[in-house]
C-alpha cells in the first residue's frame, strides 16, 4: 500500500489523489497524515517535504481551500491541522489553521424538520459543517475532534462541545450517518464509516456507556463490510476503544484490491489504510 | 331601501345584484385555481417512450434500443460520441435495493449506446450521503457489472471541477463548481430510480442532477443544495448541465419515505425520452402523482420543457395500462395533496 500511495508522489513532493493527477492539498493531507506513525519506513526529510509543499496550499486566514478563494469549504483545514500535528517546526502554521478552524465553528441546528434522536437534544451546541454556508455534520465535526486530540487541546472546552454534539448524532439504535437522527418520525440507519470515525474522535471523550450500541452496531459492520473506507474507519473505531479487529490486514488488503481492480483506489483510501494498520507492530497491506 | 342597480338597461334588485356577485366571484375563484394548475408549456412538444419490463431479467438492452427507435434517436447521432451514465446512488444498505437504480438497468444501458454505435459509455456519480463510493458500489451491485464489463467509473464526489456559471440564477450561488468531465462528453444521460421524496414529493432524473456536486466541496450531505432551496437548486442544476438524456429505472422502485427509506413497489416501467421534465412528469403521472404539484415541475413548464399531459407524446406503453398508485404519507407534508 505505502507503495502505492508512493507512486502517487509528485516532483513537488505533494501527491495527487489518483494515479498520474497533479499534487492536490487534500490527497497530500491525506498521504501526510497516514505515513508520519510510520516514520520508521518513510524517510523523514521527505516527510517534512511533503509537510511544506502542504503549507503552501495555505490561505492568508488559516484555512486550507480546494478552491482557493471561490468555495470556503471547512474539512481540508481539519486534515491539514491533524496531518501537521507531528512536526513542530509546523507549529506556527498549524497554529494558524487552530485559530481558524475554532473561528468556523457553528451552530449545530439541523433542519427544521429534523428532530434530534436524543431527546433534550441542544441544537445550539457549536460544532463544524462542510463549509462555512451550512449546518454542522459528523464527519466535519468529527475530524475537528481528532485534530483538536492530536494537538494536545481534548480538553478544550470546544472539544468537549463538539463531542457533545456527535453524542447527540448518534443514533437511537446504535451508530451514525452523516448527521441527522429522525426525520419525519423515521429514524435513519447508520453508514460503517462515519460511525468509525465518530467512535475514534469520542475515544477518551466519552465513556463506553454512551457508545455501546454503536460500539456493537461497529463490531457486527467489521464482519460483513468489504470497502476500503469503511473498514478503515473500523478498524481505527474499534481499536481505540480496545475492541477486536480479527483479520484487519486481510480484510482491508482484499478490500483494496478489489477497489484497485475496478480503478477506484486513491490517495484518500490507500493513506487511511495504512493509517487503520498503523497500530499493528507489522501491519501491512499487500495488494 | 336602496334604489335598483342598472346594468346593461335592466334594473337590478339588491338581492340580485348580490347573486351575480356570488357567482362571479366563485367563478373568478374557480378559474383562477384552473388557471393555475394549467400551466403554460407555450406550445413545447416532447416524446416520451414508456416500456415495461415486469423485472431485471428481461432483455433491458432491446428494450432501450427499442425506446431510442421509437424517440428518433438514431446512430447517426451516436456514432462516436462519449455517453455519461449518471446512475442515482446516494447511500446503500443491505437488502435495500430500492434506493438506487438497478446495476442491471445500467449495463443495458451500456449496451444499447455502445450497440448504436457511441464510441465510449462511462458511469459517473457523486454519491449523495456516503462517502464510500466503494461501499456504494458493492451494495448496490454496480462494482460487479463495471468489473465483469471492464466501464469506467467516475466517483464525481472528487474529480477535478471547473467553475460553471449558474445558468439559471435562482440560487445565490453565480457559479457552481461542477466535474470537468461533464464538459468532456456528449452525452449526459440521468438515470433515476423512480421514487417518491420526503421533501420534494418525488425524485426522479431532474433531481437526480443533484448528484453531478462534488461532496469534496459542498460536502455530504450535499446540504448546501436544500439550504439554496431544493427546488430552486433542481430548476439551476438542469440549466446548467443540460443532460441530453432521462432513462429512469422504474422495473422497483420506491414508494412512502422515500428516498431512502421507502418500501419496494414494483412497477415494471422504463421511461425515456430527450427531456427531462417531460419525461418525470410521465413517470409522476404512472406513480398517480399529480406534476403540477411538485413545485419544481411545475416551475419547468415551458421553461425547461413540457409538464402537460396533452404536449407530452407518450409513446410505447400508456400511462394508462401502467400507472400504479405510489404510496403516500401523512405524515410527509411534501406528500399532501400532490395524489392525481
Amino acid at each position: 500500500m505505502e507503495q502505492f500511495l508512493a507512486g502517487l508522489r509528485q516532483a513537488d513532493h505533494g501527491y495527487g489523489m489518483v494515479p498520474g493527477e497533479a499534487s492536490a492539498a487534500l490527497p497530500t493531507a491525506f498521504a501526510l497524515l497516514s505515513l508520519k506513525p510510520r516514520q520508521g519506513s518513510v524517510q523523514r526529510g521527505e516527510l517534512q517535504e511533503t509537510a511544506f509543499r502542504l503549507t503552501r496550499w495555505q490561505q492568508e486566514n488559516g484555512s486550507l481551500e480546494l478552491l482557493q478563494g471561490q468555495y470556503p469549504c471547512t474539512w481540508p483545514t481539519m486534515l491539514f491541522i491533524w496531518a501537521l500535528s507531528a512536526f513542530p517546526e509546523f507549529k506556527p502554521a498549524r497554529d494558524r489553521a487552530l485559530d481558524c478552524l475554532l473561528n468556523q465553528m457553528k451552530s449545530s441546528k439541523p433542519n427544521s424538520l429534523v428532530v434530534m434522536g436524543n431527546a433534550g437534544g441542544d441544537c445550539d451546541l457549536d460544532s463544524w459543517g462542510w463549509c462555512d454556508h451550512n449546518y454542522s455534520w459528523v464527519v466535519p465535526t468529527a475530524l475537528a475532534v481528532c485534530a483538536l486530540k492530536a494537538t494536545g487541546r481534548g480538553g478544550d472546552l470546544r472539544t468537549g462541545q463538539a463531542s457533545r454534539m456527535l453524542l447527540q448524532r448518534q443514533l437511537p439504535s446504535g451508530g451514525w450517518n452523516y448527521g441527522n437522527t429522525i426525520v419525519l418520525e423515521s429514524e435513519l440507519l447508520p453508514l460503517p464509516d462515519t460511525t468509525g470515525l465518530a467512535l475514534y474522535a469520542l475515544a477518551g471523550k466519552a465513556v463506553e456507556a454512551d457508545v455501546t450500541k454503536s460500539l456493537a452496531y461497529a463490531a457486527q459492520a467489521w464482519e460483513v463490510e468489504k470497502a476500503p473506507l469503511s473498514l478503515a474507519w473500523l478498524c481505527l473505531g474499534l481499536n481505540a476503544w480496545n475492541h477486536p479487529v480479527p483479520d484487519a490486514e486481510k480484510k482491508l488488503g482484499r478490500a483494496c484490491a478489489e477497489t484497485l481492480g475496478i480503478g477506484l483506489l486513491n490517495a484518500e483510501l490507500a493513506g487511511m489504510t495504512i493509517l487503520a494498520l498503523s497500530w499493528l507492530p507489522q501491519g501491512k497491506v499487500r495488494i | 331601501m336602496s334604489s335598483p342597480v342598472e346594468l346593461f338597461g335592466r334594473k337590478l334588485s339588491r338581492r340580485d345584484f348580490i347573486t351575480a356577485g356570488a357567482v362571479l366571484g366563485t367563478g373568478m375563484y374557480f378559474g383562477k385555481n384552473w388557471w393555475d394548475n394549467i400551466p403554460n408549456d407555450h406550445g413545447w412538444r416532447e416524446r416520451v417512450f414508456i416500456g415495461k419490463a415486469a423485472d431485471y431479467d428481461r432483455p433491458l438492452a432491446r428494450l432501450i434500443r427499442d425506446g431510442f427507435k421509437t424517440l428518433g434517436v438514431t446512430s447517426a447521432e451516436l456514432i462516436g460520441k462519449r455517453i455519461l451514465l449518471k446512475p442515482n446512488l446516494v447511500e446503500s444498505h443491505e437488502g435495500r435495493p430500492q434506493i438506487s437504480t438497478h446495476p442491471l438497468l445500467v449495463r443495458a444501458a451500456i449496451e444499447a449506446f455502445l450497440g448504436m454505435g457511441a464510441a465510449e459509455v462511462l458511469v459517473a456519480e457523486g454519491p449523495g450521503h456516503e462517502r464510500d463510493t466503494m461501499r456504494v458500489l458493492q451494495l448496490n451491485g454496480l462494482a460487479g457489472v463495471l468489473r465483469e464489463d471492464r466501464i469506467r467509473y467516475f466517483d464525481l464526489n472528487y474529480l477535478e471541477t471547473c467553475s460553471v456559471t449558474n445558468a439559471g440564477g435562482l440560487v445565490k450561488a453565480a457559479k457552481f463548481e461542477l466535474p470537468r468531465i461533464l464538459q468532456a462528453v456528449d452525452w449526459v444521460v440521468s438515470m433515476p430510480k423512480m421514487k417518491t421524496h420526503h421533501w420534494m414529493g418525488v425524485t426522479l432524473s431532474m433531481k437526480n442532477m443533484f448528484g453531478v456536486m462534488p461532496g469534496c466541496y459542498y460536502g455530504w450531505p450535499k446540504n448546501v443544495l436544500h439550504h439554496w432551496g431544493i427546488a430552486d437548486a433542481i430548476l439551476d442544476l438542469n440549466l446548467t448541465v443540460k443532460p441530453q438524456f432521462s432513462i429512469v429505472d422504474g422495473i422497483v422502485g420506491m414508494e412512502g419515505d422515500g428516498p431512502i427509506l421507502g418500501g419496494a413497489k414494483a412497477c415494471g416501467v422504463v421511461v425515456m425520452g430527450r427531456n427531462a421534465p417531460a419525461v418525470d412528469a410521465t413517470a409522476a403521472r404512472i406513480m398517480k402523482i399529480n406534476p403540477h404539484r411538485i413545485s419544481y415541475l411545475k416551475r419547468s413548464t415551458g421553461w425547461l420543457g413540457p409538464v402537460s399531459e396533452h404536449m407530452i407524446q407518450q409513446v410505447g406503453e400508456k400511462i394508462s395500462t401502467v400507472a400504479t398508485p405510489f404510496q403516500l404519507l401523512d405524515r410527509i407534508p411534501a406528500h399532501h395533496g400532490i395524489r392525481l
